[in-house]
């Protein structure tokens, strides 16, 4: 198989199944039944992220609902967000993220282990469909957004694929990044390319943009140019991302192996077999290291105290 | 620990080295070779006669001793027996005198994953020796380790925690540090605010952000108290256990 399929069947791997898609509706449809009780008709539920960008991946994805009142509501962001944040902590156990009000007991069994449902308080401006947000980060309070520019941006971009692809070995390599970063990211990476429907030379790419390129990059909102993205992730977070990328361009770039690719995706655990060792043959015990085999070495840890044995 | 195929893989692999009757422990010496390269951070068990791999070459023998582990989610021990190794916490020992192979988080995969006697000795015995061979050589470590005590434990669930029973794990392992707990307790409970300039876990001398990991790994763990809704309470045989330290 070529590393052009494996990404193909891969991708398609991460797509949500039936019943994963019908627990969304259905805690879609049950936190939208109780915004409704408690603040009537007015507020305007839909879904958001990753749902509508259609950049969701089954390894690891959560569900965005924004919640977002009138202009003609009268009472302050803050108000407002404290407001929904209370009622919903009556019902649900729930944290406050920077600008969401964030419910984790709401999941089905098929859902990721941190499967979590955010809700994004926020109140139209008068005669447009930007919004106010209630934002606790920074020197500001509130934050001006549109969901719908976002959506056509990512959408429109034609890099939905590489950005799924590339949420997925972010993923699976335990990279640190902010998915509105990444997303955001691959666009400006892939700006001009050539390569957008090209899964494997387009991830190419991608991870050399993140290599070299990341930790400089100015990433603004696309609906909204004082939104300065890029500044969301500290520089060492950049570095160890641009490291992280390096690392898996040490492995395929250049490669064909299908064994190189499925270790970028972790999908041979993290032990691989280097071709210029021995013949790669497992031994004659279960489970033996194969002569040859090359791996990165685990860290040693100085616990300090008994461990118990 | 050990199933009869492993045996008999172990007798022709390592000769010199012994299995009991129950097959719990396995005592010798151990000869090795390994190379480890630097450039592309992969290690290789030079197991086979004229076996190469890039990097830096090191051979050593020592006499070791490995146990059963305390129960299946626990690694069966290692001793490294002799004096050619201090087993102490600079070099990556418990106070028992067992050796830290690797993380807790990890320890927890490899248990998880089923890991194999032969896997155990080439994956974790070997790369564990190589370190302390090129430590006596070099005075310095080959590869980055974790830190001691908590903030390792706290690097360790940044760098590979991903669940419920990871968290479980770090949680425990934390608490067993008793004049640090109370510390720690509010540090995971957020009675104490964080932030990049809050004291390190590590002690006074450095702040959370000179130790990015170990920041990252409590954040990341206390949002997995609060996902998982888990509690941080000792038990009470935690609590007496305190008492008698």
């Amino acid at each position: 198989m070529t590393p052009q399929k494996y990404l193909e069947e891969l991708l398609a791997s991460q797509d949500l199944s039936p019943r994963q898609v019908l627990d969304l509706e259905s805690h879609k449809d049950e936190v939208t039944k109780f915004l409704q009780a408690q603040f009537g008709s007015a507020p305007k539920i839909k879904y958001a992220g990753s749902w509508v960008k259609g950049t969701m991946i089954s390894d690891r994805y959560d569900l965005d609902i924004v919640c977002y009142f009138l202009h003609t509501d009268s009472r302050s962001l803050k108000e407002i967000r404290e407001d929904v944040a209370k009622r919903l902590s009556a019902k649900y156990l729930t944290r406050q993220k920077s600008s969401a009000e964030r419910i984790l007991d709401l999941k089905g069994v098929a859902a990721p282990g941190d499967f979590h449902i955010d809700v994004v308080p926020g109140r139209f401006i008068e005669g447009s469909d930007d919004v106010f947000l209630h934002v606790q980060y920074g020197d500001k309070e509130r934050m001006l957004t549109n969901l719908k520019t976002h959506i056509d941006h990512i959408v429109g971009s034609g890099c939905v694929p590489l950005i799924r692809l590339t949420k997925l070995w972010a993923h699976r390599n335990r990279v640190e990044i902010k998915t509105f970063v990444l997303e955001l990211f691959v666009i400006d990476a892939l700006t001009g390319s050539r390569n957008k429907g090209n899964l494997k030379e387009g991830f190419l790419e991608v991870l050399k943009a993140f290599r070299d390129d990341f930790a400089t990059t100015q990433l603004i909102d696309p609906a909204n140019t004082n939104n300065i993205v890029s500044q969301l992730m500290e520089p060492a977070e950049k570095s160890a991302i641009a490291q992280a990328a390096d690392k898996t361009l040490d492995g395929i770039d250049g490669s064909d192996s299908l064994a190189d690719w499925q270790a970028a995706f972790l999908e041979t655990g993290t032990v691989t077999t280097k071709s210029s060792g021995g013949s790669g043959v497992a031994s004659a015990a279960a489970g033996a290291v194969a002569s040859g085999t090359s791996f990165t070495p685990t860290r040693q840890w100085g616990g300090s105290h008994d461990n118990g044995n | 620990m050990i199933t009869e195929t492993e045996v008999a893989w172990l007798q022709t692999r390592y000769p010199n080295l012994t299995v009991n009757a129950a097959r719990t422990e396995i005592s010798g010496e151990l000869v090795f070779a390994a190379a480890y390269d630097k450039a592309t951070d992969t290690f290789t068990p030079l197991t086979q006669p004229g076996q190469t791999a890039p990097g830096i070459v090191l051979r050593g023998s020592y006499e070791i001793s490995i146990k059963k582990g305390r129960n299946d989610k626990t690694l069966p021990t290692l001793q490294v027996l002799g004096n050619k190794i201090t087993p102490i916490l600079d070099r990556h020992f418990y106070d028992t005198g067992h050796a830290c192979l690797c993380g807790p988080v990890e320890e927890i995969n490899h248990m998880s994953a089923g890991i194999s006697f032969p896997r155990y000795l080439e994956v974790l015995v070997y790369p564990f020796l190589y370190a302390q061979r090129h430590y006596d050589t070099h005075e310095e470590w080959p590869w980055k380790d974790y830190p001691h005590g908590s903030a390792g434990a706290l690097e360790s669930f940044y760098r590979a925690g991903s669940t419920q029973e990871h968290a479980e794990v770090c949680i425990r392992k934390i608490q067993l540090n008793v004049p640090g707990w109370p510390r720690m307790e509010k540090l995971l409970s957020g009675q104490e605010h964080v932030n990049g300039a809050t004291n390190c876990v590590c002690g006074p001398r450095h702040k959370m952000r000179e130790h990015p990991a170990v920041w990252y790994g409590l954040l990341k763990l206390r949002q997995a108290i609060a996902g998982y809704d888990l509690s941080i309470q000792k038990t009470a045989q935690q609590q007496d256990e305190s008492v008698k330290k």
